[in-house]
């Protein structure tokens, strides 16, 4: 075992972790409430310190799913179908994170949980129930190299729905709440709680750094197992 | 609750448990594949010092 990805991987995730308990503290204590006039549920805008960097760590492995999905279809490289593996997880951790916190704060704020004439929305549910066909389906299916080529191509062309989803919001807003980085003049945080939810970006992309690593060891130790199994196999 | 603590606190008691849930099956998994490898390893090892004995 690389005994050093495991250190690491351990304390990237545990330092991602802390980060995130942190700003969970910071925006419960720290960070300013909203005006109470313009929100009919204002304490649940505090959702945002967790939501929108756990949609960003999905993204992250979304992307670790597209590069890893394209390196095998296009060069069979064996890393490139544990990227794909490890992409399609995280990116079903992390967007079941937000596929849940949203429409829970959508049944405090809109009244209703979900709307199906908004975009974003739609996009992102079809995203994460896409990692969660992947999932579900290197559990279930025979490895062979036929259906890493079927499960790499839906990688390779549900990959689209990403920058379909960060744009969906700036061309067709409806109930989404319009973007807090880059949008519209007024769109912007307060000061206080943009710092907050940075704090809360860079503890995601910590957190998944190190669980890749993780993940990726745990491949790893899973093909050494085998091998030994093999070799065990063949001598008794 | 009208001001939507009640909705704040479901929503975070969901990811904490989904994030701490998968990170410590994922820690889990890495020691208990470590503990089979190591044992895996030694009766490889038994079983290669027996055969050159012979």
């Amino acid at each position: 075992m690389k005994r050093w990805v495991l250190t690491l991987g351990i304390v990237l995730t545990l330092l991602g972790l802390l980060m995130a308990a942190i700003t969970l503290w910071l925006g419960f204590t720290w960070a300013p409430g909203v005006n109470p006039d313009d929100w009919k549920a204002p304490e649940a805008y505090r959702i945002l310190f967790w939501h929108v960097p756990a949609a960003w760590a999905s993204f992250q492995a979304f992307t670790l799913l597209f590069i890893g999905s394209g390196a095998w279809f296009l060069k069979r490289l064996e890393w490139g179908w544990k990227l794909h593996v490890v992409g399609a997880q995280l990116g079903l951790v992390f967007g079941l994170c937000v596929i849940i916190s949203g429409p829970i704060w959508g049944a405090a704020e809109w009244g209703t949980p979900w709307d199906l004439t908004d975009v974003r929305l739609n996009t992102y549910a079809v995203l994460t129930s896409l990692s969660l066909f992947l999932v579900m389906a290197h559990e279930g299916q025979t490895d062979t190299e036929d259906s890493r080529d079927t499960f790499a191509s839906i990688g390779l062309f549900g990959f689209v729905l990403v920058p379909l989803t960060i744009v969906s919001i700036r061309i067709w807003q409806n109930r989404h709440p319009a973007p807090v980085i880059g949008g519209a003049e007024n769109s912007g945080l307060d000061p206080q709680i943009l710092m907050v939810m940075l704090l809360g970006l860079v503890a995601f992309q910590i957190l998944v750094a190190g669980q890749v690593m993780l993940r990726y060891l745990v491949g790893g130790l899973e093909e050494r197992l085998s091998e030994i199994q093999s070799k065990l196999d063949k001598r008794y | 609750m009208a001001d939507g603590t009640l909705f704040l606190a479901i929503a975070y008691v969901a990811m904490i448990g989904i994030i701490g849930g998968w990170t410590w099956k994922l820690l889990a998994r890495v020691g208990e594949l470590s503990e089979r490898l190591t044992a895996a390893e030694a009766t490889l090892n038994d079983g290669a010092e027996s055969t050159e004995e012979e």
